[in-house]
């Protein structure tokens, strides 16, 4: 009875244990992100944005074969750290003051990723200058910041075709200005290569079948494609 | 209280135990279905009631970033809630992104001690990119070529609200993408309102 009753009393309090354990764990998955896991890229006493979330249009495969201005096969070569829109890549930050309030413009955070050129598929602008294709891609890098569901998944040496434009973004080259005009602030811009439509999707990943697949998170049904198919496409 | 455990019987313990874990893990177990599919920032506002300025703004776009906050201020039974005040260090405003298509808006955080989990937000600006093609009105007539300033910008509040991009099907707010001609994330789906009253319960 005795042994009974200290069963019990082992038991009861374990079993609450195992209770609250698989209780904490169901929260987990539903409550948060679960990436954020180490210290994000700071900048001491300034208003830096460690991270930032955005709304990317999506541009649907067969627009992207059709317009995008590079279109290359190619192996992921790095992926860079974050960095912010000026030259030297530093973080900056501006107050500017209207009707006595103030404005704290801040620098975007961007990031580079390269590729090694293994085919060109369409250049019909002549944009590239070589074998390699730098990308700037507007946001945090998912090399030292949380994972949003659109940011890239891409991991140096996946074998890739590659959507890309050039577009003019926004990059300091002077101090911000207010246009009272617009209401809008401008601090410069720069003429860059970038991926066609969101940073996440824009790109198809060669599988173990030798077919290049959209990534999962693609909001449309992509049938996996051969690189045969895939000149075709562009070259029709 | 443990006293009285040992006083029912083992079996009737037992019982206990496995009504409480089921009736526990039921609810957990069904929001793991995809139809609950937002997602929530690992940090959050340590208020509910969080400011924002727009003095920027022309008066159009003052009433798209109040139409924007309002669907958030409608959700029940979460007590959260955005208001404008200009002196507030959580500026909204329209600088240049990078122009047609791309990038519609960013929201930038800033946490205490740093955005990991369990850390507070103590800044978020939104920015919408001024070389958009941007539809203000507020009738829901939203031309092929322009994005519609309210559905973004709902998005985005929710972005500020510590919500991430969610999976859910029926088209919610959260959703990651954004499409040109279309005005239907500026309502809120259930999956919009889940986020925030578990975010804010």
């Amino acid at each position: 009875m005795k042994l009974f009753g200290l069963c019990r009393s082992i038991f009861i309090p374990a079993s609450l244990g195992v209770l609250l354990g698989i209780t904490a764990s169901c929260l987990v998955p539903i409550q948060s992100d679960g990436a954020a896991t180490k210290p994000l890229r700071t900048v001491s006493g300034s208003h830096a944005p460690e991270l930032v979330e955005g709304s990317h249009e999506y541009v649907p495969y067969q627009r992207m074969l059709a317009e995008a201005d590079v279109i290359v096969a190619a192996q992921v070569a790095s992926i860079g750290k974050t960095k912010w829109n000026q030259d030297n890549g530093d973080y900056w930050e501006e107050t500017l003051k209207k009707d006595g309030y103030e404005t704290i413009v801040s620098a975007l955070p961007y990031y580079e990723v390269t590729f090694v050129v293994e085919e060109i598929l369409s250049d019909s602008r002549n944009l590239l200058v070589e074998p390699k294709l730098t990308l700037i891609v507007l946001g945090t890098s998912p090399s030292d910041n949380e994972v949003s569901s659109n940011q890239l998944a891409l991991q140096p040496g996946d074998q890739v075709v590659v959507f890309s434009e050039q577009r003019e973004i926004g990059w300091r080259t002077r101090p911000a200005t207010y246009d009272e005009k617009t209401t809008s602030i401008e601090v410069g811009r720069k003429q860059v290569m970038t991926f066609m439509g969101a940073p996440g999707t824009s790109h198809l990943v060669k599988e173990e079948d030798g077919l290049f697949h959209a990534p999962p998170n693609a909001p449309e049904q992509f049938t996996p494609i051969s690189l045969d198919a895939l000149r075709a496409s562009v070259n029709p | 209280m443990w006293h009285k455990f040992n006083e029912v019987s083992y079996a009737k313990v037992v019982w206990r135990l496995g009504l409480s874990f089921l009736c526990s893990i039921a609810p957990f177990a069904y929001m793991q279905d995809s139809v609950w599919s937002y997602l929530l920032k690992p940090f959050k506002w340590s208020s509910t009631s969080v400011q924002y300025d727009t003095h920027t703004f022309s008066g159009t776009w003052n009433q798209v970033a109040s139409d924007s906050k309002q669907p958030w201020n409608n959700v029940s039974p979460s007590p959260f809630t955005f208001s404008q005040n200009n002196s507030s260090a959580n500026d909204v405003y329209l600088a240049y992104i990078d122009g047609v298509g791309g990038t519609q808006a960013f929201t930038g955080y800033v946490c205490s001690p740093s955005c990991v989990a369990g850390a507070s937000i103590i800044r978020a600006t939104i920015r919408f990119d001024s070389g958009e093609s941007w539809y203000t009105d507020s009738a829901c007539v939203v031309p092929s070529t322009s994005f519609d300033s309210r559905s973004i910008g709902t998005h985005e509040f929710g972005h500020a609200a510590g919500l991430g991009h969610s999976s859910a099907s029926g088209n919610p707010t959260m959703y990651a993408y954004s499409s040109l001609g279309t005005c239907h994330l500026r309502s809120l789906e259930t999956d919009d309102q889940n986020g925030l009253n578990a975010q804010y319960p």
